[in-house]
């Protein structure tokens, strides 16, 4: 009687340890190919940082005071040479009693 | 039969106990030698180089900024052709030959560095022509985007003793700490080709980038600065020139020009005496400038008023010296507003001797002559000054006309704010904002030192500095329609105890506009041969500047 009852969770153990063993060399074969696309994203990520830096120089050199200066020149503007005021210059009273 | 299968059952118990054996001893005994060899065939350590901080000017655009850049090394047991490799290399390189081939042939050693921070142009060159026994490691590389603008303020990167980089002088020296980072490390198994092996160890100490620090310098102030002041020490044949430009409400340094300059990203091609700043760290005689400061002591003291009359009637006779007028003219009765005006130094001696030695020493220090401001720039210095049992009666009467004593053009800006901003002190600082990797940001606020004027005095002290552009020897060249607060100084410079006869630094100090003031101007000439005279030398850069400044800041003439 012992015998019979044994044998069907024997059996279903068997199913699963099988199941598992195959199931963990499928898991570990796949982790172990996925170096290589870690490794590309990692080439990528570091391809699009490099590019940043440049761009970066790029736009700083660009936004320069200096070039923009010369390309000012270039483009024909000139200096904005005075403030316009419609008031004068107020006259200021000194506490000695003359005033400027 | 059965003794055949008992043979064969105990033989193979032999060997299965021979292998459970080999196991434990893989596996238990030997367990940590064979984790380590393993360890290091599959593990690498990775350094993670953290990036060094950016600075930035007061708008947010960069200053400084980091680059991609290679140090190139050597293999010399890998090199097939030494002559030609070093050919090539001594050409891109830009280093001597020989340095290069002494290196290179040196088949004792298996790596050599060679050139540190090469640019990215160089190395692609290098790299197509495909040497043998040569590699390339990434560094990192500060790049200016304004080139040599604010030099002294920013300082240079190089390297210390152990080869890392360290910041030296201006905000590099200072904040270097906060600049560099931490480096980071990462471990990680990989496979025979060098792909990471996921499921394998992975240990990483995250780099920790440097700080990014936003100063308090303008830009556009800074230019227009740089630019005025290369025309004027051109013009007037000066060695050289100072521009100091401080926001006198909070004690920001917008602007600090000092020439002769240097190109920061070239700094080895200057010699040492380049990299000092000299608005924080040279020293010179203020001259008359200095007399605005006496002039607000002795008005603050309620020693004299604006009717106070003083004899201004020939040279006054001091512990046996003489003192003389600038121009040996004398005009008689005059007020304290027509001393400033006349720059009369019998004038101001009078005045001085109303204020008292031991006032005078006291507002001496609290101007913070003789002590440091704390600015954040490395390499600031400062004169001592004397103790109070070294000074006769001569010299508090030279230092009420600038003479005798030595300040910084640092010292001398943030003495002068607290007559343009009500009479406080206000420590100078240029940095305003720290960010922290996090992106948490620390702001730095304006600090008052200590109130040393009355608002009256400083009102009072103003107008006359007003009064002095308008009526003094700049009277000529001040720009039409604007009200500024100046003083004119011509110092003599010392040497070896004596004054040179034609030898000056001339210098203009002032503020604008009278209402309230949005700057607090220095100019210094050193040594100008076209004419001596502050007043026609440094006046006329002062008041080009300052007619930049007005229109940038939209400030109108009635203000």
């Amino acid at each position: 009687m012992k015998s019979r009852n044994f044998r069907p969770i024997n059996i279903l153990l068997t199913i699963f340890s099988i199941f598992f063993a195959v199931l963990q060399v499928i898991l570990l074969n796949f982790d172990s190919t996925s170096g290589t696309e870690l490794s590309k994203l990692n080439d990528e990520t570091d391809k699009i940082e490099i590019d940043n830096i440049n761009l970066n120089q790029e736009i700083a050199s660009a936004s320069a005071i200096v070039t923009i200066s010369v390309k000012a020149s270039k483009l024909g503007l000139i200096q904005n040479q005075k403030l316009i005021s419609l008031n004068g210059a107020l006259p200021i009273a000194l506490s000695s009693g003359r005033s400027l | 039969m059965e003794n055949r299968i008992k043979i064969v059952f105990y033989f193979s118990l032999l060997l299965f106990l021979a292998i459970i054996l080999r196991l434990f001893s893989w596996q238990v005994t030997s367990s940590e030698t064979l984790e380590g060899l393993s360890e290091r065939q599959t593990l690498t350590t990775f350094s993670i180089p953290a990036k060094r901080g950016k600075i930035f000017a007061s708008d947010g655009k960069p200053l400084v900024i980091n680059q991609r850049a290679f140090l190139v090394y050597a293999e010399p047991n890998n090199i097939k052709d030494f002559e030609k490799t070093s050919q090539i290399l001594a050409k891109d390189l830009d280093i001597p030959f020989a340095s290069i081939s002494a290196k290179i042939s040196d088949r004792s050693l298996a790596w050599v560095p060679l050139a540190h921070k090469v640019d990215e142009q160089i190395i692609n060159k290098l790299k197509n022509k495909n040497l043998d026994g040569l590699g390339f490691l990434e560094e990192s590389k500060r790049y200016y985007p304004e080139a040599s603008m604010a030099a002294h303020i920013l300082g240079f990167v190089g390297k210390n003793s152990k080869g890392e980089d360290q910041g030296y002088f201006g905000i590099e020296g200072y904040y270097n700490e906060q600049l560099k980072g931490r480096d980071g490390q990462i471990r990680k198994e990989r496979d025979a080709q060098g792909n990471t092996i996921l499921s394998g160890k992975i240990t990483e100490i995250p780099a920790e980038d440097g700080r990014d620090l936003t100063l308090t310098i303008d830009k556009t102030v800074q230019y227009i600065a740089e630019k005025k002041l290369q025309e004027g020490v051109e013009k007037y044949g000066a060695k050289g020139g100072t521009v100091l430009i401080l926001e006198p409400f909070s004690g920001a340094v917008i602007a600090a020009v000092s020439l002769p300059a240097y190109d920061p990203q070239k700094y080895n091609n200057y010699s040492n005496e380049f990299y000092k700043n000299p608005s924080i760290a040279s020293t010179y005689e203020p001259g008359s400038t200095f007399k605005v400061l006496i002039m607000a002591a002795a008005l603050n003291e309620g020693k004299i008023n604006l009717d106070t009359k003083i004899e201004e009637n020939g040279p006054i006779e001091i512990g046996g010296y003489k003192i003389n007028t600038w121009n040996q003219k004398y005009h008689g009765i005059i007020n304290p507003s027509q001393v400033l005006e006349y720059s009369s130094n019998v004038g101001m001696v009078i005045i001085e001797k109303l204020i008292g030695s031991d006032k005078l020493l006291n507002y001496l220090n609290d101007f913070g002559f003789g002590s440091l401001t704390g600015i954040d720039l490395q390499e600031e210095a400062s004169p001592n000054l004397r103790s109070k049992n070294k000074w006769y009666e001569i010299d508090f009467a030279t230092v009420s006309f600038g003479q005798g004593i030595a300040v910084t053009p640092l010292q001398m800006v943030k003495a002068v704010s607290a007559i343009a901003n009500g009479g406080k002190i206000m420590k100078p600082y240029v940095v305003k904002k720290i960010k922290l990797p996090s992106g948490e940001l620390i702001n730095i606020e304006p600090k008052v030192e200590k109130e040393i004027f009355s608002k009256e005095t400083s009102r009072i002290v103003s107008e006359m500095m007003v009064s002095a552009v308008e009526n003094g020897e700049t009277r000529f060249i001040e720009p039409l329609g604007y009200y500024i607060a100046g003083k004119t100084g011509t110092a003599q410079i010392p040497i070896k105890g004596h004054y040179d006869e034609d030898k000056t630094i001339a210098s203009f100090i002032g503020f604008a506009p009278i209402s309230k003031p949005r700057f607090v101007m220095l100019v210094t000439m050193r040594e100008p041969t076209a004419s001596p005279w502050g007043s026609e030398t440094a006046a006329p850069v002062f008041f080009n500047i300052a007619k930049e400044l007005f229109t940038y800041y939209g400030i109108s003439s009635s203000e």
